[in-house]
């Protein structure tokens, strides 16, 4: 029996809906999947970006104490945390709202996996855009090998520790400085401009824009410590999705539109913990089951004999 | 156990900001505590507040001025109290005066305040 998707030419740009009453092919169904997606990831992403944004003019404009951008991030909690548990305080500029943050995050990646990082994350979003700019004017993309890649994605930890060390060491949010979220969302670079002092957030803020221009969220693959952490936390998520190997027909066209770079069409039995759960896999798979989103206990052992170590847990 | 492909987002942002809209419905969602606690004890115990009001919260980005038009004190005592130098202008933000004057933190201001205006 042919796989489903088989029965429809593998692509026609331009092709319209169906009309009423007929029913939609494989590749109809596929499409309109995968613009549902589209449409919504951008919805929501828009309106986090809108969010922050204006917390932040709020912030720089209110002289009554509206709050920061450094209070509603998540992972200011985690800077904070060994200042916390040796001293008994914060770090300053750390507030009660940032492990409110941090405890909805905890709670939202244990049962749902890590979408913050590809349905809310505003820096995510702007990384996204950078990708479709790029898309547009016909640039070319960065691809490295699947050893430099495995080995890249470990600098995230890297990052986190010395974010880590650093913060305890100096007792202040020192990563604040350099963190491209907060030179971008901050936005002290229209409200209170000091080159002398920004110079280096800017420099490095550039550098990364560039990177995820070339490469696909070069930042969130291999740089944010934050995404290091819910990489990790994302192993123990209860629902997540799963490839089954007995319906996947091996065609890979969920390979190519996961932001994150994750061979999809490899790992048995579970999607990488770098997934940030977009969906993007799921809208393009043409065979119904191939993956889903299912739950399982957590930490439980996996299939090892998978052929990708790089992506399976 | 297989469900619906949206339940992935639908759950981890409805999770996420259920929380954070519980922590503000049980008034857990503090986002300038220091703030707060300023604001607290400039209000309650104004010494001469010059325009009848002493409602002012300090952040960075309020001038010694408005603090000093909000709560009466004078700007000398302000200063002396902060450790500030005497020459300092008034119309400089309290983060501006983090970086020229060294040693010299915004919570310092707001200590000052909380202690003038609780004598």
């Amino acid at each position: 029996m042919k796989p489903e998707h088989e029965d429809t030419p593998p692509s026609r740009p331009g092709q319209p809906l169906p009309p009423i009453g007929r029913r939609p092919s494989a590749f109809q169904r596929r499409r309109m999947a995968v613009r549902s997606v589209h449409r919504w990831r951008w919805l929501v992403r828009i309106a986090a970006v809108a969010l922050i944004v204006t917390v932040a003019v709020r912030h720089s404009r209110d002289h009554g104490g509206a709050p920061s951008v450094d209070a509603v991030c998540p992972f200011g909690a985690v800077e904070s945390a060994w200042t916390w548990l040796t001293t008994g305080t914060a770090l300053p500029k750390i507030q009660p709202s940032n492990v409110v943050v941090a405890i909805g995050l905890l709670i939202s990646i244990l049962l749902a996996g890590n979408v913050f990082c590809g349905w809310v994350c505003p820096f995510g979003t702007v990384q996204d855009v950078l990708t479709k700019v790029r898309t547009w004017l016909r640039l070319p993309t960065v691809r490295l090998s699947a050893r430099v890649d495995r080995l890249a994605r470990h600098l995230r930890f890297v990052v986190l520790a010395l974010v880590l060390v650093q913060s305890a060491m100096t007792a202040r949010l020192w990563f604040a400085d350099f963190d491209p979220f907060v030179t971008m969302f901050g936005l002290h670079w229209i409200f209170e401009p000091e080159p002398t002092k920004m110079w280096l957030g800017w420099g490095l803020l550039a550098i990364v824009l560039i990177a995820s221009v070339l490469i696909e969220r070069a930042w969130c693959r291999y740089l944010c410590p934050l995404g290091g952490i819910l990489s990790i936390l994302g192993r123990a998520s209860l629902f997540r999705i799963r490839r089954r190997e007995d319906s996947c027909t091996g065609c890979n066209l969920c390979v190519t539109p996961c932001p994150m770079g994750i061979d999809v069409a490899k790992p048995v039995p579970a999607v990488s913990s770098d997934c940030i759960g977009c969906l993007e896999c799921l809208a393009q798979c043409p065979t119904g089951g191939a993956l889903e989103v299912s739950a399982r206990l957590p930490f439980t052992r996996v299939n090892h004999a998978s052929p990708s170590r790089e992506v399976s847990r | 156990m297989k469900v619906n492909k949206w339940f992935l987002p639908i759950a981890g942002i409805i999770l996420l900001f259920g929380v954070i809209g519980l922590a503000q419905i049980t008034g857990y969602w503090v986002t300038n505590q220091r703030a707060e606690s300023s604001t607290s004890s400039v209000s309650t115990t104004p010494t001469s507040p010059a325009d009848g009001s002493a409602d002012i919260t300090i952040t960075g980005q309020t001038t010694l001025r408005q603090i000093i038009d909000a709560t009466g004190i004078p700007l000398a005592t302000l200063l002396a109290e902060a450790g500030l130098p005497a020459d300092t202008d008034p119309e400089a933000t309290l983060r501006s005066l983090k970086d020229l004057v060294p040693g010299f933190e915004p919570s310092s201001v707001r200590d000052a305040v909380a202690r003038l205006t609780s004598r």
